[in-house]
């Protein structure tokens, strides 16, 4: 059959077809249904933005209720990292989107410097989301094991915790990669195919397909060799700020406490609040025998000067890190009635009064 | 900006001229009548979005051919589609078999869905030079649907031509 004759059968058949269209179903339909592909990315993004917005202060707050390591505050960088990585990503390549009016070339073209976009930063998505961010929880997460252990064998308690962080960022890495073969690029490659048939170059078109080679995902074993470097450079950074702190006579830990002096008899700690002494029965909860006897089994023969002036640290390396006010349980040494008394301030005036009256003391048994 | 009585009233004028492209889009790049309404329902969502943005520069034509071609290049199945969760948009009217010169009207039914079949096996490039070439625009009205010179629509389409033509005598890879 000749093209012509081919041309008017499909006019005659297209003469005898009639489309009527419902318009306020329509509008109403399109009101309704805004959300396509860029609409769907945009809201991922401003998604993630505000999370990491709204998870500083909560960092922040975290780590000053719960008294946290320092290194709990490497999130806080690797957060505002990742938000303004987005940001700034998005941003550096905006380009006012083509609508589907314009013509074809045009909007594949566009449809695949977006796409490309997209695959860039899926497939790397281990460099600017997952690790800088799995880097800092797992250093928090071995500093807290190396500091509440009290050898080199209970430091591998952070094994499995970062374990788990390194699995829970394997699985978003894999959903990433999945996202990308399973939906991108078998889009793109519908995209090129497209353009191929399109371009009046052939060289342009193989311009094309060389870029789309550029964007090819680097093997999880470096990716995992790599985190396990920056792992270990945490691991030693925090040892090292350690024991300098430790050498510099600090403890990493803040310099706090409820009471304003303490003195022995025999193991029994009494405190003095507002000028009053009182033997300690139990802080939060923990009866003052087991700080003591934790304190004596972790420090030997400093376990006394250790409760006394670094209180912060032994409970947290007990597991139980004091907030900003503790609950006390205290005997008046005039009376066998217990008191309670309740949210006795954390401050660093009682621990520098502390200190003072340690000094006093030491100066008076001085011969 | 077109309010939306204007819009609607354009719209609709439009779509009495051209919305058979609509349907010669749908159908040419979707293999079953679900897919086909579901193909046909998203370029008219997509073509009443873009209305406002309409500044004359092109025919009507060759705007609907646009935004059609567009999306159905877009256009992925959907395991739930359109129409199961929302009523139908338009109704396709095709006239019966009972006017006059019904017998050519048959054969002209059975050529066109030979056609229809063939433009499927095409390349998806290939099969809009083809749809517009099967609808009378001109080089020039192809070359701004397409967005490529006149001259390479020419070199294009003839050899889509010949692909199409083998397709539609029994080649099955139109080799």
């Amino acid at each position: 059959m000749a093209p012509d004759e081919l041309q008017q059968a499909w006019q005659a058949e297209a003469s005898q077809t009639r489309v009527t269209v419902n318009a306020d179903l329509l509008l109403r339909q399109v009101r309704r249904n805004q959300s396509d592909l860029r609409a769907i990315v945009f809201r991922r993004d401003t998604i993630e933005v505000v999370v990491v917005l709204l998870l500083l202060p909560y960092w922040f707050y975290a780590g000053h209720t719960h008294a946290l390591p320092w290194t709990w505050y490497l999130a806080v960088p690797a957060l505002i990292w990742v938000g303004g990585f987005i940001v700034v990503y998005r941003w550096s390549l905006h380009v006012e989107p083509l609508g589907p009016d314009e013509p074809l070339v045009q909007c594949a073209e566009s449809a695949l410097t977006e796409l490309d976009n997209q695959i860039w930063l899926l497939r790397n998505v281990f460099w600017w989301y997952l690790l800088p961010l799995g880097a800092a929880i797992a250093a928090f997460f071995i500093q807290v094991a190396w500091q509440s252990a009290t050898n080199w064998l209970e430091t591998l308690v952070a094994v499995p915790l970062v374990g788990f962080i390194v699995a829970l960022y394997y699985l978003i890495y894999c959903l990433n990669q999945r996202a990308v073969r399973r939906q991108l690029a078998p889009r793109r490659e519908e995209l090129l195919e497209l353009l191929a048939g399109l371009y009046d170059d052939p060289i342009e078109n193989r311009a094309q397909s060389d870029k789309a080679a550029d964007v090819k995902p680097a093997g999880l074993l470096k990716r995992l060799v790599i985190f396990a470097c920056l792992c270990f450079v945490c691991v030693m950074a925090v040892r090292l700020a350690y024991q300098l702190s430790v050498d510099r006579g600090g403890t990493g830990y803040p310099r706090l406490a409820p009471y304003s002096a303490v003195r022995w008899q025999e193991s029994q700690p009494e405190i003095r609040i507002d000028g009053q002494w009182y033997k300690l029965v139990s802080l939060d909860d923990i009866p003052s025998d087991e700080i003591v006897a934790f304190s004596k089994k972790t420090y030997g023969d400093r376990w006394q000067m250790r409760f006394e002036e670094d209180l912060v640290e032994v409970l947290s390396r007990m597991g139980h890190p004091p907030k900003e006010t503790v609950t006390l349980v205290v005997q008046p040494l005039t009376s066998s009635k217990t008191q309670v008394l309740k949210d006795v301030p954390m401050t660093a005036k009682n621990r520098a009064e502390l200190k003072a009256a340690v000094r006093v003391r030491e100066e008076s048994s001085k011969p | 900006m077109l309010v939306d009585e204007e819009r609607k009233t354009l719209f609709l004028t439009w779509l009495g001229e051209h919305g058979s492209s609509v349907m010669k889009v749908a159908r040419a790049y979707t293999l079953t009548s679900e897919d086909c309404q579901d193909l046909a329902q998203e370029i008219l969502l997509q073509a009443w979005r873009s209305l406002p943005s309409f500044q004359g520069k092109a025919s009507a034509a060759t705007w609907f051919y646009r935004v059609a071609l567009h999306t159905a290049m877009n256009w992925q199945r959907k395991d739930i589609p359109r129409r199961a969760k929302q009523q139908p948009l338009f109704e396709v009217h095709v006239a019966g078999p009972d006017v006059p010169n019904g017998a050519e009207q048959t054969q002209h039914r059975e050529t066109v869905e030979q056609l229809y079949q063939a433009i499927r096996q095409l390349p998806k490039a290939d099969a809009a030079l083809v749809l517009l070439y099967l609808d009378e625009l001109s080089y020039r009205e192809i070359a701004d649907v397409l967005g490529i010179s006149e001259s390479n629509v020419g070199v294009k389409l003839n050899r889509a031509k010949k692909t199409l033509s083998a397709l539609m005598n029994g080649a099955p890879d139109g080799t």
